[in-house]
């Protein structure tokens, strides 16, 4: 067995490089939204403008399904993803060159070939991934080259032209259509396809009174108040671990409260096994109670091995103290603003600043659709397992986490938003070459060979 | 660290141009993307007939993992044999015969390491060894987009955006008449220069030959750009021909929008 541990400095990756504007659009590259409103019909919208999506939109693409609408409540395609990133200072992905092979099927540049192309803005480090890739290792993905390539991409298949910031605010369902509300229009669809993400998981009710966050404390997507001299992490994933690194950085004390009796270092967030067909097979026509075994065993928080040799030493030279085997069970305001952790079976942590990084919840789209169509079992949407499409409502489909107990655990990550990207987009285009009820969509519908 | 030399001494490596033919037969067998795939089972100068082999004994899902294992050095059951050994010292390995049976390795005083392309080549050449894995049309097109821009990597990916459509300004159907014009031209200096010369089985020594030459071809003001695809050009020469000849009004030079 090769033991592989990567070193802290892959975690490194510049942000904000100068990348090249494409010729073809000059310096307005990326161009901004449209202007106004998206047309009052389209033969798919897209609620949700992130990794997903812009998947989604791509491969449609290709089908020849072009009159789309990108729906995101942040500014254009993988704006919040990145957002959310940056406010870590995360500068690598967890999912490696190899999970990103970009839309199936065709021969649009893949991400392992665009960090190539720039060969001349990496630095060593991230051009060792790269030859690391190509040999079939693991191997990290700079957040700055991501980026770039999710600008290349929206730009070859057009979804700046076609995504609009709204925030949806419901779908209605009727035999021949989807209508999607938003807090700024409504448009009708043939098909809607959701690509919610996940979202931040809150605190037990019980950790304190009211909803109300007390004082001292903040979720770690929250502004950390500047002067912070101390901080108490809660969470076992990666983005605690970036909380951690980032006040071990910034000089603070820190407290690192597990609930495990170890913390867990680990390549991927998921078995590796899970990213192929082998894993999958775990939950293609399971029973249903197999598949949830799986699932309660497999989705456990975990930190990316390069961060182990700086924790590790922040431990060991008491920059860091680690509360291993510690249920949290509430948090208490103390004064000065400032906050204390308590653990169950007694005793309490206290620090300038309590950060929760509680791990997140998927988006089954309830709240969105009905709880009728929603379909809710255990927590997961009830979809079809051949298209992805909400079995009670066919004209709506998930991708991404939500399609979860379909394709496993790596449904949430990059792999699994091309594997249920191609369920997807081939399904609407397929229903749409023999859908005639809008009337909108023409016999010979041109598929592209790029 | 890997150089041309040493790419260019293992023995049996098949020639560029076959190395690249045997990746795109993969492609069309399991839809790879972009052509670029077939430059990385070229990478080699092994490619994908071994790829393929590794494909099926460890039942990977995509021979686009093959094919990248493939891009290492000495297809993928010879990077695999390097993962499994990586720390072994030097004779051990030899001596066992690691590294690949198909690339000659085991033999007495062939030496069956390799190791990865390094990482302080020249850009042009990481950018080279993509450029000579695409198609003749895409050459073409990015040598006509040369005339706009100077970056050959943008290029390369400014003619796919092309080829979707949408770019109202450069029309992919134009940029590959301008490019095929241009190649026309420069032809037949390019073979002056070059005539029958032997092609190196390592993609990386063939793309240097290919760039040498194109700058020692009196073909007038070309800036890195335009080197760089009419040496890709002139490694994939008997495509590029044919699909000049074709003239840029025949076929597809774009996508339905």
């Amino acid at each position: 067995m090769t033991l592989f541990v990567p070193g802290p400095h892959l975690l490194d990756s510049p942000r904000g490089r100068d990348w090249p504007a494409y010729p073809a659009f000059g310096a307005s590259h990326p161009p901004g939204q449209p202007p106004g409103q998206p047309p009052g019909a389209a033969d798919v919208v897209i609620v949700g403008a992130g990794p997903a999506g812009l998947a989604v939109a791509s491969a449609l693409w290709h089908l020849g399904v072009h009159d789309i609408v990108l729906l995101d409540r942040a500014s254009g395609p993988c704006g919040r993803f990145l957002e959310r990133i940056d406010m870590l200072d995360q500068r690598v992905l967890r999912s490696p060159y190899q999970h990103h092979p970009g839309v199936e099927g065709y021969r649009d540049c893949e991400l392992l070939d665009f960090a190539r192309l720039h060969w001349v803005r990496l630095i060593a480090a991230e051009r060792h991934e790269i030859r690391m890739a190509q040999a079939g290792h693991r191997s990290v993905v700079p957040v700055d080259v991501f980026e770039a390539y999710c600008r290349h991409i929206a730009t070859t298949h057009q979804v700046y032209d076609r995504t609009w910031r709204a925030t949806v605010r419901g779908l209605s369902c009727g035999p021949d259509a989807v209508t999607v509300r938003t807090d700024r229009f409504e448009l009708r669809a043939a098909f809607a396809v959701l690509c919610l993400g996940e979202e931040r998981a809150p605190a037990p009710a019980g950790w304190w009174p009211g909803e109300a966050v007390p004082p001292g404390v903040s979720y770690w997507d929250d502004p950390v108040p500047a002067g912070t001299g101390s901080v108490v992490v809660v969470g076992a994933g990666l983005t605690a671990a970036h909380l951690l690194t980032n006040a071990i950085k910034a000089g603070q004390r820190v407290h690192w409260v597990l609930r495990e009796a170890q913390e867990r270092y680990q390549c991927s967030d998921v078995n590796a096994a899970f990213f192929r067909a082998e894993g999958r097979a775990c939950f293609d026509g399971v029973p249903w109670a197999d598949r949830l075994a799986v699932m309660r065993r497999e989705r456990r928080a975990s930190v990316m091995f390069e961060f182990r040799p700086l924790l590790r030493a922040a431990e060991a030279d008491g920059r860091l103290t680690v509360h291993r085997g510690r249920a949290v069970c509430g948090v208490t305001p103390l004064a000065g603003g400032r906050a204390a952790v308590r653990l169950a079976g007694g005793g309490e942590v206290a620090g300038d600043r309590v950060l929760l990084a509680l791990g997140t919840t998927l988006s089954t789209g309830a709240g969105l659709l009905p709880d009728h169509l929603v379909g809710d079992r255990d927590g997961w949407p009830d979809l079809d397992e051949r298209t992805l499409c909400y079995r009670h409502a066919p004209r709506v489909f998930a991708v991404g986490a939500a399609a979860g107990m379909v394709l496993g655990p790596a449904a949430r990550n990059i792999d699994g938003h091309r594997v249920a990207t191609a369920r997807v987009a081939g399904s609407i285009a397929a229903r749409l070459e023999s859908d005639s009820i809008l009337g909108a969509v023409p016999a010979d519908r041109p598929v592209a060979h790029v | 660290m890997s150089s041309p030399d040493a790419e260019a001494a293992v023995p049996g490596a098949p020639a560029a141009g076959h190395a690249a033919a045997g990746a795109r037969a993969s492609h069309s067998a399991t839809s790879e993307p972009w052509d670029a795939h077939a430059a990385r089972g070229a990478d080699t100068g092994h490619a994908a007939p071994g790829a393929r082999a590794s494909h099926s004994s460890t039942s990977e899902p995509w021979d686009a993992h093959a094919a990248r294992g493939a891009d290492t050095g000495h297809a993928a059951a010879g990077a695999r044999a390097s993962h499994s050994s990586t720390s072994e010292p030097r004779d051990a390995h030899a001596a066992r015969g690691l590294g690949g049976s198909g690339a000659g390795g085991g033999g007495r005083g062939v030496d069956t390491l390799f190791s990865l392309p390094a990482v302080d080549d020249p850009p042009m050449t990481e950018t080279g060894v993509i450029l000579m894995g695409l198609d003749a049309e895409r050459l073409l097109t990015g040598l006509g987009l040369a005339t706009v821009t100077d970056d050959p990597a943008l290029i390369a990916l400014s003619v796919d955006q092309l080829r979707h459509g949408g770019v109202q300004r450069l029309p992919a159907g134009a940029m590959l008449a301008e490019g095929t014009s241009r190649w026309l031209s420069a032809r037949e200096v390019l073979q002056a220069v070059g005539g029958g010369g032997t092609t190196s089985g390592s993609p990386r020594q063939a793309w240097a030959n290919a760039l040498r030459l194109v700058c020692a071809a009196d073909i007038g003001d070309a800036g890195p750009a335009t080197r760089a695809y009419l040496a890709a050009c002139w490694l994939r020469r008997g495509e590029v021909d044919a699909r000049a000849a074709r003239g840029p009004a025949e076929g597809a030079t774009g996508c339905p929008t």
